[in-house]
């Protein structure tokens, strides 16, 4: 998984595009925006999501969205707030 | 039409700085203005900002893919293919002689004698009990420092909305072979001046999905392809799938993502087909696809122990 912040706020998703089985989408460790960090990009094939819904707004995916993982700052830390199984081991 | 494969891939990116990260430790040689990636034969990737008046013009899928540039053999081939497209379409002419125009799916495509340079090199040399020795007494398989290249632009493979349409206009326009076929994916093709397995693969998609899928350089062989896979990702590049062997074409693979948002791929040991070969079809399956498939791991020995924190 991984987690974007935009103006002060947190976003986790799933590190898998809705286009391809299995597709992590970095291009490099950490790196899930596209030029202007304005929205998560898949490296795999370009395509864009909004950041705070997750939804594809072009690209291969166009009409889904990545899957949401839920999060809370406790204490100034990073928490999952829900039971998060990795789908698969690479 | 004697056209022998991808000259030049030109891109248009919002990203720059991270494409030429990725392209130069991927093995590319950067041009001095930092815009074209040469492999050692000369053919390259050519990556510019989204916005540079010398592209042409985006998709509306957002690929960012602008361009393919093939080579091919000479001037009269070059004039075939003037003759052939104008037929039925705007070829344009450049000061260069490189000619430009659409291909049936929409794809800018260009067309110039080639400016790759003949390789004269070594293949990766190999010690087979039976043989005669592939690297004699002495010569050592790992060589400490030397850096894996990529040798050649190898191929492409477009997202195709009318798999029929698009892969007819190579076959019935520009004399592309059809060496083997996915059942209802796509066909793998090889030009004239090519023996190489496949220079061009479609994948039938929606036409929202249109762009590159991917795009490949060959390596030297299978040892340079793991060295170089392998120093991508310590680099913390993301690995997409491999490396393995596929079993059409036969090559080795290591696909990763790239910030120019598609797969770049290491292959080596490709197929070599002429006109004796007769095409294989068969359903596109993960056991169809590769002969095995391995993911690369931390190197560790069996004789670390566990340190005590």
């Amino acid at each position: 998984m991984f987690v974007v912040r935009k103006a002060g706020k947190l976003f986790g998703y799933r590190n898998r595009c809705p286009h391809y089985d299995r597709a992590r989408m970095a291009w490099k460790k950490d790196e899930y925006l596209n030029g202007d960090r304005s929205q998560i990009k898949c490296s795999a094939h370009g395509a864009l999501f909004e950041i705070e819904t997750g939804d594809c707004t072009i690209g291969p995916c166009l009409g889904r969205r990545l899957i949401p993982v839920a999060l809370d700052v406790i204490d100034g830390a990073v928490v999952l707030t829900e039971t998060f199984e990795p789908e698969w081991k690479r | 039409m004697k056209i022998i494969g991808p000259d030049e891939l030109i891109f248009g990116v919002d990203n720059k700085d991270q494409c030429v990260e990725f392209l130069t430790d991927y093995g590319l040689d950067p041009s001095s203005d930092g815009t074209r990636f040469a492999a050692l034969d000369n053919t390259a990737l050519v990556v510019l900002d989204k916005d540079d008046p010398r592209l042409p013009p985006a998709m509306a899928t957002g690929t960012t893919l602008r361009q393919t540039v093939w080579g091919v053999e000479d001037q009269a081939t070059l004039d075939a293919i003037e003759a052939e497209l104008s037929m039925d379409r705007t070829v344009a002419k450049a000061e260069d002689g490189t000619l430009s125009c659409k291909d049936d799916a929409g794809f800018e495509i260009a067309f110039r004698v080639t400016r790759r340079t003949k390789l004269d090199m070594p293949a990766e040399m190999i010690n087979t009990p039976g043989a005669k020795p592939g690297r004699p007494p002495n010569v050592l398989g790992i060589v400490e420092g030397r850096e894996p290249k990529p040798h050649t632009l190898s191929h492409v493979v477009y997202f195709v909305p009318d798999l029929e349409v698009c892969s007819k206009f190579y076959i019935e326009r520009l004399g592309f072979i059809v060496t083997d076929k996915f059942t209802n994916t796509g066909p793998f093709l090889r030009p004239q001046s090519n023996f190489d397995h496949h220079v061009l693969f479609m994948i039938q998609v929606p036409a929202y999905m249109q762009g590159l899928e991917h795009l490949a350089f060959h390596m030297q062989g299978p040892t340079d392809l793991m060295l170089a896979g392998t120093a991508m990702v310590e680099k913390g590049y993301e690995s997409f799938w491999g490396p393995g062997r596929h079993k059409f074409a036969s090559n080795w693979f290591w696909y990763f993502n790239s910030p120019m948002g598609v797969h770049v791929e290491y292959d080596a040991d490709m197929d070599l087909h002429d006109g004796e070969w007769v095409e294989r079809e068969t359903v596109m399956s993960a056991e169809a696809a590769q002969a095995f498939l391995f993911e690369r791991s931390e190197k560790w020995t069996p004789s670390d122990r566990r340190k005590k924190s």
